[in-house]
Parts: structure tokens; C-alpha cells; sequence
């Protein structure tokens, strides 16, 4: 079969949805399909955004089925799409009332507002098959736009090269060094550790000077490393020689650092409001799930650091949780008709 | 009377339907009929020697109706009445348009029947989390409940309209259940309402005893992703069995009129069409003005 995997491009940048769509039509050349992935620029401010999402609407795609993923490659027209939402413009929805978001409370954004959620819904229902990354994806959708969809989750990147490894005497996180993703709360939970145990940062991103101050700021300089880009074979050392793995964004849509931490076989450390990672994350069992303090932070580094067993345990359990993740059945998922 | 709210250049390659009027009033639906009309055509105030694919009279007795009705185009006419019925009968091809079944009923496969309903185009469905921002841009409560039976007074349209677009959920029997369906408000109804325009418990609506109407309503607006499906499913009742303008398509065909594009800006109206964009929303006027730039108009 001809499939075109269909998403947004955001020029110079590339994360987890790149990332994903990658993997996705090498899936499904594996798969036997003939398949490419088709991307247009998106821009987030408003106008543009809708904008970008009308210009998809007048792209020709021949294909025998189209894979739609983010915003706005979901408005492809086409008599077979399937719909796999990484996201939906999430200043317009979920993080409306973000200081970033430019659908404000006046008028003419509001109404872009009601316009776009009603473009996404009338989008959304032409798919023959509505698939989301996740659970917090399928329930935004539910309640920002009244559709029903299915998660169907996948591994992340390098999961057939993560093993475990011995339990090391730092935490770990892969991560870009942006607000969303609240390094800043790693660090602070760090600060308030007493094991002695370090964070190793691997990652990039705007907030990095930032970062090195308020570490500084907190004497928690000689327990962070910033360790910056890390090549693949790399970061999979860093994941197998970690004691745990310490992930802190605020809502997540999915979250690969948890599942490659889970292929390693280590737990995890996250917040209660850290979105799709609560999905994979049971505290006690798979990790530990705090009220996201930094106090609570750093006593979940010092229990896990004082009970490295514990710590084994909880990896294992994990490691059990993502075991049957692969991409063969994904594509399974996606081309049932 | 407004007929084309579109820019007419948007699609001047389209066919012309010569609009023919007379004296009296309009009545307002042709309006709306004329309005969505202008998804397949352009309508002009050609004049009765002018030329034009087709014709729509608003009544029998239109200025250049005999004229036009000589000149082999297809014609459809606004009947209004027993009195524009007969004098109609025996004009061969003619189309009547009405919204009598008595009316339009002998005419056959040439009467378009045209029902009462709701202008769905002109209710834009906002779905709860929208009507919640907008109920804090204006100071109004966290949750809003409206139930217009528990009001001493009946409000007047431009409430009940600003009502169904920003409560949290809506309590109502009778036909204006309908309007607050096409706006995307989440309802709660009685059993009879339901049945009468066509919605099922717990897919489109929430049916409640007339007493406890309150309090069903008062439950859905606590429950966002109920009441955001709900909004949805009723919205797309409203737009499938209760649009004023659905026979629009079937008077086009009637008329011979296709929709096709005719050209690239054309195209865009039609993509921004499908898409219930408003007439007057900002994308609309950058991607047409845009498209009409494009093509050196």
C-alpha cells in the first residue's frame, strides 16, 4: 500500500515528533508498505496557525491512506485518513491560559478560539479511525472537542538497544531544557537531596544558562551536570548505569523519557502533574509519584538512593509495563480496516 | 434584503441566477435560501432583458418572471401562497419553492419543500471549554445554567441567543431546544422535545422530567467532556435534519447548478465553506482576498 505519514514541520527544530515520525514510516516500510512522510511549516501564533491548517486543506496527496499526526497535518483532506494525534495546538486548548498562548481573553482570540476547536472537531470526525499517543491525548480530545479516540502507544527511540545496567549513584533525565518541561524542578529537588546522589542532565535548550545559576544559586553546582547533546550509544550508558531516572514536565503529552527509562529498567521520579507519564508511572510500583515540591523530590532521591534494591524493583516492574511495546503491532493498529 | 454576503469576485466565473423581485416584502428565509444559494452560484439583480444561467422569482408575480419563464432557462419561483400556487400550475418547468407542503406538494419532483428550522450558519457551535473563557472575559458566573421556564418574564432573542452560546449547559423543551442545539450547548430536554426533533438520550441531549429539568442541566454543565460530546452530537443533528437551508442543494440541482469551483479562489471559499467558516472570519477575507490576488483580480 502507498501511505503518506502526514505532519507539521517547525523549521530548525527537531524533538520527540520528529522523532516519531520518522520511526513511523520506517515502520511501515518494514512493514512491506511503500511509505513517505509529507511535512509543511507551521507557525503557533494564531493567524498562522490557521493559516498553516487551511493550507493542508488544498494539498494534493496521492496515496491509497493517509497517517495524520499533529497539528495541523490533521486537516489533510483525503477519502481514507487515519488520524494519530500527537497534539492539537495546545495554546488554543489545554495551555490557553499559558503566558506563550495568544488566544487571550479578548474577543477576536476567542473567537479564533471557538473557530479553531470547531475546524478541529469537523477535521477530526472525517478520520475513519481516530487514534491518540495517549491517554491525556484522548481525554483532552474527549473534553475540548467531544470526540472519542483510542490511545495506541509505541516504543520510543532506541528501545532495542536500552538494557539495564548496574544501579549507578546519579539520576537521570533526557530532556530539552525548556520551560515546559520544568528543569528547574529537577534541579531544586536535587538541591534538597542529602544522599549525595547527582543529576545528570542530557539536552539542550534555551533555559541552560538559566539553569547553571539557579544551581549555583541553590550549592547544588557539583551535583548537576549539564551534560548537554548526547550521542545514542551514550545516552543509552547513562540510562543503564543511572539509579533512577527523574522526569518533571508539566502535562506531557506522552513522554519518551519514561518509557526509555522503563526499557532500562529503572524507575522513575516524576510529578502528579506530569500528564502522559502518570500513565506508565504507579507510585510505589513503577516509580515514585510526589506532590511535586522540591522537598518531595528530593526525598524520593534519597529513598530510592537508601534502598537501591527498591529501586531494582521498581525498574523491573516497569520493564515488565513496556515489554510488549513494538512497532509491528502499532502499524497493525493503523491499517486495520 | 441581503442576498450575497460573499465577495460576488470570489466566484465570477460561476454561473449567474437573475434574481426577479416584486414589490412586496421578502420573506426573510429566501433570504437565508438566497444566502446559501451562493455556495454554487452567484445571484445578480440582472434585470429582465439581462442573462443569466437561471432565475429565482420571490414571487409569481415578479417583475420579468413571464419574460423569463419564455427564455428556456431553468426558473424557480418563491410560493408563497394558494394564489401564487394556481397561477403556477400551468407553466411547464417552473420550480416552486415554498414552505407549505399543501403548497408544494402538487408540483412533484419540481417543488422544493422548505420547511422551518434553524439558519445553522448563523449559530456557531462553542464548544464548554470555549463558553468558559468567554464567561470570564465578561464576568459571568464559573458555571451557568439556563433554564428560560424558571424565568418570570420570557427573555427577549438577543438574550436566549447569548444564553445558548455561553451557558455551561441548557435546560429547555419545545422547539427552541433546536437553537440551542445549532450554538453547541449542552441540553437537557423532556422525552416529547427529544422525540420530536429527532434526538436520542445521552447522545445529542440529556432527557429529564420537566421538574428536574434544573438539575439535569445543572449535572451536565459539571461534566465537560459529557457536555463537549453532547454539544458536538447535537450541533451535527441540527446540521443534518434542522438547517433552514438544507434544501438549498436540492434547488441548486434543480436549477442545473454544480458545485464545483470554477477558480483557484473559488477552490478556497468552497475548503472554507466546508468548514463552517463565518462570512465575516478573519481567515475567510486573508485566504479569499489572498486567492483573488493570486489570480490578478
Amino acid at each position: 500500500m502507498d501511505i503518506c505519514v502526514c505532519g507539521a514541520q517547525v523549521p530548525f527544530s527537531r524533538g520527540g515528533a520528529e522523532l516519531h515520525m520518522d520511526n513511523l514510516v520506517a515502520a511501515l516500510r518494514a512493514a512491506g508498505h511503500r511509505a513517505d512522510l509529507i511535512r509543511l511549516p507551521v507557525a503557533w501564533d494564531r493567524h498562522r496557525a490557521l493559516d498553516a491548517a487551511l493550507a493542508w486543506r488544498m494539498v494534493p496527496v496521492d496515496a491509497d491512506l493517509v497517517i495524520a499526526t499533529n497539528f495541523p497535518s490533521y486537516f489533510v483532506r483525503h477519502p481514507r485518513k487515519v488520524v494519530w494525534l500527537f497534539h492539537q495546538h495546545r495554546s488554543a486548548y489545554d495551555a490557553a491560559d499559558m503566558p506563550w498562548s495568544d488566544f487571550i481573553h479578548e474577543d477576536a482570540a476567542l473567537e479564533d478560539q471557538r473557530l479553531l476547536a470547531d475546524w478541529d472537531t469537523r477535521v477530526l470526525e472525517e478520520a475513519e479511525r481516530l487514534y491518540t499517543t495517549s491517554g491525556v491525548v484522548a481525554d483532552r480530545l474527549l473534553r475540548f472537542n467531544g470526540l472519542r479516540a483510542t490511545p495506541l502507544y509505541h516504543p520510543p527511540p532506541l528501545y532495542q538497544e536500552l538494557h539495564p545496567g548496574r544501579s549507578g549513584d546519579f539520576v537521570f533525565c533526557a530532556t530539552r531544557l525548556e520551560a515546559n518541561k520544568r528543569p528547574d524542578l529537577m534541579i531544586e529537588g536535587i538541591a534538597g537531596s542529602r544522599s549525595g546522589v547527582r543529576l545528570v542532565v542530557a539536552g539542550s535548550g534555551s533555559l541552560e544558562s538559566e539553569l547553571r545559576s539557579l544551581a549555583k544559586r541553590l550549592s547544588a553546582s557539583d551535583k548537576v551536570d549539564l551534560a548537554g547533546f548526547l550521542p545514542d550509544d551514550e545516552l543509552v550508558r547513562h540510562y543503564a548505569d543511572a539509579l533512577a531516572v527523574m522526569y518533571t514536565p508539566f502535562d506531557e503529552d506522552y513522554g519518551y523519557v519514561t518509557l526509555q527509562a522503563f526499557f532500562a529498567a529503572k524507575p522513575v521520579i516524576t510529578t502528579k502533574d506530569a500528564g502522559g507519564v502518570l500513565e506508565w508511572v504507579e507510585d510505589g510500583v513503577t516509580g515514585l509519584v510526589t506532590d511535586g515540591t522540591p522537598a518531595a523530590l528530593g526525598e524520593a532521591i534519597d529513598r530510592l538512593a537508601a534502598d537501591p534494591a527498591l529501586a531494582r524493583r521498581m525498574g523491573e516492574a516497569g520493564h515488565e509495563r513496556v515489554r510488549n511495546l513494538e512497532w509491528p503491532s502499532v502499524v497493525d493498529r493503523l491499517l486495520r480496516s | 434584503m441581503a442576498i450575497c454576503r460573499r465577495p460576488p469576485a470570489a466566484l465570477v466565473t460561476a454561473p449567474v441566477v437573475g434574481l426577479l423581485t416584486s414589490p412586496e416584502p421578502t420573506p426573510p428565509r429566501v433570504g437565508v435560501l438566497l444566502r446559501r444559494l451562493t455556495a454554487w452560484c452567484v445571484i445578480s439583480y440582472v434585470g429582465p432583458s439581462g442573462e443569466a444561467a437561471a432565475w429565482f422569482a420571490t414571487s409569481s408575480d415578479a417583475l420579468g418572471l413571464k419574460r423569463a419563464l419564455e427564455g428556456g432557462a431553468p426558473v424557480a419561483v418563491w410560493v408563497g401562497g394558494e394564489d401564487d400556487a394556481r397561477r403556477l400550475a400551468s407553466v411547464d418547468g417552473v420550480i416552486a419553492v415554498g414552505d407549505d407542503a399543501d403548497v408544494v406538494g402538487p408540483f412533484g419532483a419540481r417543488g422544493v419543500l422548505w420547511p422551518d428550522g434553524v439558519d445553522a450558519e448563523r449559530c456557531r457551535p462553542v464548544t464548554p471549554f470555549v463558553r468558559a473563557r468567554w464567561r470570564r472575559r465578561w464576568g459571568l458566573p464559573d458555571s451557568l445554567v439556563w433554564v428560560p421556564d424558571d424565568l418570570a418574564e420570557p427573555p427577549s432573542a438577543d438574550v436566549t441567543r447569548t444564553a445558548f452560546a455561553l451557558a455551561s449547559a441548557v435546560g429547555i423543551v419545545g422547539p427552541p431546544a433546536v437553537e440551542a442545539l445549532a450554538w453547541g450547548a449542552p441540553v437537557a430536554t423532556d422525552a416529547a422535545t427529544a422525540e420530536a426533533i429527532g434526538a436520542i438520550d445521552g447522545q445529542e441531549v440529556v432527557v429529564a422530567e420537566r421538574a428536574a429539568l434544573r438539575r439535569a442541566a445543572a449535572q451536565l454543565a459539571d461534566d465537560q467532556r459529557r457536555g463537549a460530546s453532547l454539544g458536538r452530537a447535537g450541533r451535527r443533528l441540527v446540521e443534518r435534519r434542522h438547517d433552514i437551508a438544507r434544501p438549498a442543494g436540492v434547488l441548486a440541482s434543480l436549477l442545473g447548478l454544480r458545485r464545483e469551483p470554477h477558480d483557484p479562489a473559488g477552490r478556497v471559499s468552497a475548503w472554507l465553506d466546508e468548514l463552517w467558516t463565518p462570512t465575516g472570519a478573519d481567515i475567510r477575507l486573508r485566504a479569499e482576498g489572498h486567492a483573488l490576488a493570486r489570480v490578478g483580480r
